[in-house]
């Protein structure tokens, strides 16, 4: 019976105050909150590449890739020289900028594919296997684009080069997983960065 | 007829007891349960946890704001690590929360780079910073290799990006990462 006494003397815990302070906390985060996803690409100085190049063996060949983006397009070499010499010979680009709607546009998808057909998949083998013909700098790319060249083209040329095009899943043997992801991770208390997944060119250097 | 009298009068006085007795719940309830909080209260303090969970993932946060720094999108995974900041918008240089410099029609005037490359209030602030972190790390200057995590506008000309880059170069950060907004999810 004293049991029944005692708890009916008991109140229910006020939770008003609370739930007053939750409410105003709610809208308070939603408002400061960012709900989109910051990520990364990340990028050498050409100097810095070069530098890590040299300590490599010297008897490896060297691909020496480099893209420079213009006003009138893409202008794709490699240590040999330009990879469309025809074109280049007459002047143009080896992707030219498309005019579409009074504004000029970058073939990403066609660079991306671009160095694909011509760059990766032919040397593919060679250097997964680590055979002879291997590049020392595999997997790298210089990018120099021109002065008035905005921020935005440069960022989705390095994506172009980076990325593989889905045609690579089934043209390719022996890619890590079945996804064509390719992103650079850094693990704890270690200094530098690895390379995780699927990449074509994801070490890109910028400028001259 | 005196039947159907009695009759209407005993039904009259049921359903008068009846609405007595209903009244009488319903007040009973309303005294017993003021309001069923508990619930709501649970629901509140998930939503609240996610939110303090979202709002803290990130080292860094870029705020972007139109027409001034809206950083470009990409379909990069790769996740951003703590290191020194540097956000380059259509009006200014900020570096770690500081304006080091301002920006006229979308390039850096000759005073402020005397040389054409080298911004000079950006490149005193990033050698006040390294010498805070091998101040910090204790190694030597010699061995300091920076990173720097740049946001810029996605309508800044590369040669203003380049004149950052080739600053921080000069103050030892020879490794970049560029802030770019997630097309895709992870």
């Amino acid at each position: 019976m004293a049991k029944f006494e005692l708890e009916d003397d008991l109140e229910d815990i006020n939770l008003m105050p609370i739930m007053n302070l939750l409410c105003l906390l709610i809208p308070f985060l939603l408002l400061s909150a960012q709900f989109i996803q910051i990520g990364i690409i990340l990028v050498d100085t050409p100097r810095k590449s070069r530098v890590k190049d040299k300590k490599k063996k010297k008897d490896k060949k060297v691909m020496g890739l480099v893209i420079d983006i213009t006003q009138e397009g893409y202008y794709v070499s490699t240590k040999k020289g330009s990879v469309c010499p025809e074109r280049k010979n007459n002047g143009q680009p080896c992707i030219a900028v498309v005019h579409a709607g009074g504004e000029k546009k970058y073939m990403y998808d066609k660079l991306q594919k671009y160095l694909y057909t011509k760059l990766y998949k032919p040397n593919y083998k060679s250097n997964r296997d680590k055979k002879d013909g291997t590049f020392v700098d595999w997997g790298k790319v210089t990018i120099r684009p021109q002065d008035q060249i905005e921020y935005d083209v440069v960022i989705n040329t390095l994506d172009a080069a980076r990325e593989l095009p889905n045609e690579a899943k089934g043209e390719l043997e022996g890619l890590e997983s079945g996804s064509l992801v390719c992103s650079f991770k850094k693990p704890q208390g270690k200094k530098e960065w690895e390379l995780r997944g699927n990449c074509m060119f994801p070490l890109a250097a910028l400028g001259r | 007829m005196y039947n159907n009298d009695l009759r209407t009068a005993e039904e009259e006085a049921m359903a008068k007891k009846l609405a007595e007795k209903k009244a009488a719940r319903r007040n009973k309830k309303d005294e017993d349960n003021p309001l069923a909080i508990t619930s709501l209260m649970d629901a509140l303090t998930i939503i609240l946890i996610f939110l303090l969970k979202s709002y803290g993932s990130d080292p860094m946060s870029v705020p972007q704001k139109k027409n001034e720094l809206m950083i470009p999108k990409s379909t990069s995974m790769s996740n951003m690590v703590e290191c020194v900041d540097i956000q380059i918008s259509r009006t200014s240089i900020v570096v770690k929360g500081k304006k080091v410099v301002t920006i006229n029609n979308l390039g850096i005037s000759s005073q402020d780079a005397p040389n054409g490359y080298i911004i000079k209030n950006l490149k005193d602030r990033l050698d006040d910073l390294r010498n805070k972190e091998i101040e910090a790390k204790q190694i030597s200057a010699k061995k300091f290799q920076g990173e720097a995590f740049i946001a810029a506008d996605t309508k800044i000309p590369w040669k203003l990006v380049d004149q950052v880059l080739k600053t921080a170069v000069r103050a030892r950060y020879l490794r970049f990462s560029f802030a770019i907004v997630k097309t895709r999810g992870g």
